[in-house]
């Protein structure tokens, strides 16, 4: 809110050459992209080729987020509130893939929170289905044979009482 | 053409199911081949009851399933054991002995209480991996005997949380060199003299917050405190050695006494506690505090240690609402003066 106007810009290139603008401050949040800045290799547009338009745009929006600072304490509080409404929300979205991207995302740009925030959303997703339809969910390839199956049922039946 | 899940890297795999309790986290082993013994990599291991709908002798087979199976990556990096009800010490140390022989890093044990009601830390050899400890009883108290300045074998433990613990040892935190912050939640004292100390030359953050009434004394030898947090039924008084010179902040709060404590001996009490702790630059205090130092107002402005100038706050954490509670304008009024009042006689003296 207080140095915005005097903040650097960064400019980041999508997969699918898209240009973003955002503020370094913000930006900074990414390990991967701090390190480029600090080895001075963003001066020109910062290429992401791992991280399409659609994704590094929810991406941007997350770490914008995470960016405001509370003016006080009492602010402080509102604004945890805040951010987590605004995490449970994020984290809702349309397409499941959308997920993985940003899992994949997060990783690339090494943004912890982001990681941390997605990968417990694809585990919440997990937690309560059982095996059949976790399979199913993810369309994952049952590639044992039903007797192999079996077998590592029995083998682990004491973690499916 | 494999599915979104199995195709993520393994780094990323192990990162979700991280996240899940270790049930579910072994029921993956059934999905498909890839993900047969990829449970066994996990490093962070969470062993929750609660998943076995309370079912204790469900949950402890499966417990000692799990720590019979052979890792795939040898080190843990942390171990979570939550369990309702009374623990039996026998799988207690097991898990322990586990986690101790897989180099972790991080060790949670949260149960209601142990059998034989002492925590199965049976200290042999060094354990260099730990970094934090905690030992969490929610209703029985347990003896923790892996405590005194002869605990060396955790040289690397930096954070030890302790609930409901029974504290026999005269010296209780000195053995461990690395202590950074240590937490005691509802810890009894069975030593001779009913003083806490608190020997640890790297503790930055410490925090007691006392059920019982039981502690008259603090001995604080812990010249690199930053955080002192302290909420008890009254204020015991607290020894220093060579004072806390990197003391940042204080918060004190009182748990709600339900019998009318002696205000005046609260106050004076008070008066004592601020004494050690003048220096600092933050100090945080609950509502009852506010209530207590505004019925001595007059010894307030004469007997109050020399504070700095601090950042002073109030915060809502009673326990109950007191209904004692100054009425809302008294007291909003009553704490515009408070800092005046902590700072005015730093002014008188000079």
């Amino acid at each position: 809110m207080s140095s915005s106007s005097s903040s650097k810009m960064i400019e980041l290139r999508s997969s699918d050459g898209e240009t973003f603008h955002v503020e370094e401050t913000v930006v900074l949040q990414s390990e991967t992209i701090k390190q480029m800045i600090d080895d001075d290799c963003a001066n020109a547009a910062i290429p992401l080729p791992n991280v399409t338009s659609m994704t590094l745009a929810k991406v941007i929006e997350y770490i914008k987020k995470h960016a405001e600072k509370p003016k006080d304490d009492d602010d402080k509080k509102v604004a945890e509130e805040d951010l987590k409404k605004f995490d449970a929300e994020f984290v809702k979205v349309d397409q499941e893939s959308m997920l993985f991207d940003l899992v994949r995302a997060a990783n690339y740009l090494n943004i912890k929170s982001l990681l941390d925030l997605t990968c417990q959303a694809v585990a919440d997703s997990i937690k309560d289905l059982s095996v059949e339809e976790v399979r199913k969910k993810f369309n994952i390839q049952n590639d044992f044979t039903p007797e192999e199956e079996a077998k590592v049922r029995k083998e682990n039946a004491w973690a499916f009482d | 053409m494999a599915d979104r899940l199995t195709n993520l890297p393994e780094s990323l795999q192990l990162r979700i199911l991280s996240t899940l309790d270790a049930k579910y986290v072994v029921q993956t082993s059934v999905l498909s081949k890839s993900w047969f013994s990829l449970w066994k990599s996990v490093p962070i291991l969470r062993l929750n009851s609660y998943d076995f709908e309370n079912h204790f002798s469900k949950f402890d087979k499966f417990v000692e399933k799990v720590l019979y199976s052979q890792r795939e990556i040898m080190d843990l990096d942390t171990l979570i054991y939550k369990r309702d009800k009374v623990s039996r010490a026998m799988i207690l140390k097991k898990v322990i002995d586990y986690a101790f022989s897989h180099n972790v890093k991080h060790l949670d044990l949260w149960v209601d209480g142990v059998e034989g009601r002492e925590w199965p830390v049976v200290l042999h050899g060094f354990v260099d991996s730990l970094i934090s400890l905690r030992l969490q009883s929610d209703e029985n108290n347990v003896r923790c005997s892996c405590l005194g300045p002869l605990s060396r074998s955790f040289r690397n433990l930096t954070d030890l949380y302790l609930k409901l613990a029974v504290i026999t040892e005269q010296d209780p935190f000195s053995g461990f060199p690395m202590l950074n912050k240590l937490t005691l939640v509802g810890c009894q004292l069975n030593t001779n003299s009913k003083t806490l100390k608190v020997h640890a030359k790297q503790l930055s953050e410490l925090s007691i917050l006392p059920y019982e009434k039981d502690i008259d004394c603090i001995e604080l030898i812990t010249p690199k405190l930053k955080l002192f947090e302290y909420k008890g039924f009254r204020f015991p008084k607290l020894k220093t050695c060579d004072g806390l010179p990197n003391l940042d902040s204080v918060v004190v709060a009182f748990a709600g006494c339900s019998k009318r404590y002696d205000e005046k001996r609260m106050f004076d009490d008070l008066m004592m506690f601020f004494s050690k702790v003048y220096s600092v630059k933050s100090l945080k205090v609950c509502k009852g505090i506010v209530r207590i130092l505004s019925m001595f107002q007059e010894e307030l402005v004469s007997r109050c240690p020399p504070f700095r100038d601090i950042k002073f706050e109030v915060e809502d954490f009673d326990r109950r609402p007191s209904e004692s509670i100054m009425r809302t304008t008294e007291y909003l009024e009553f704490i515009s003066d408070m800092k005046g009042y902590l700072l005015r006689v730093t002014h008188c003296e000079r």
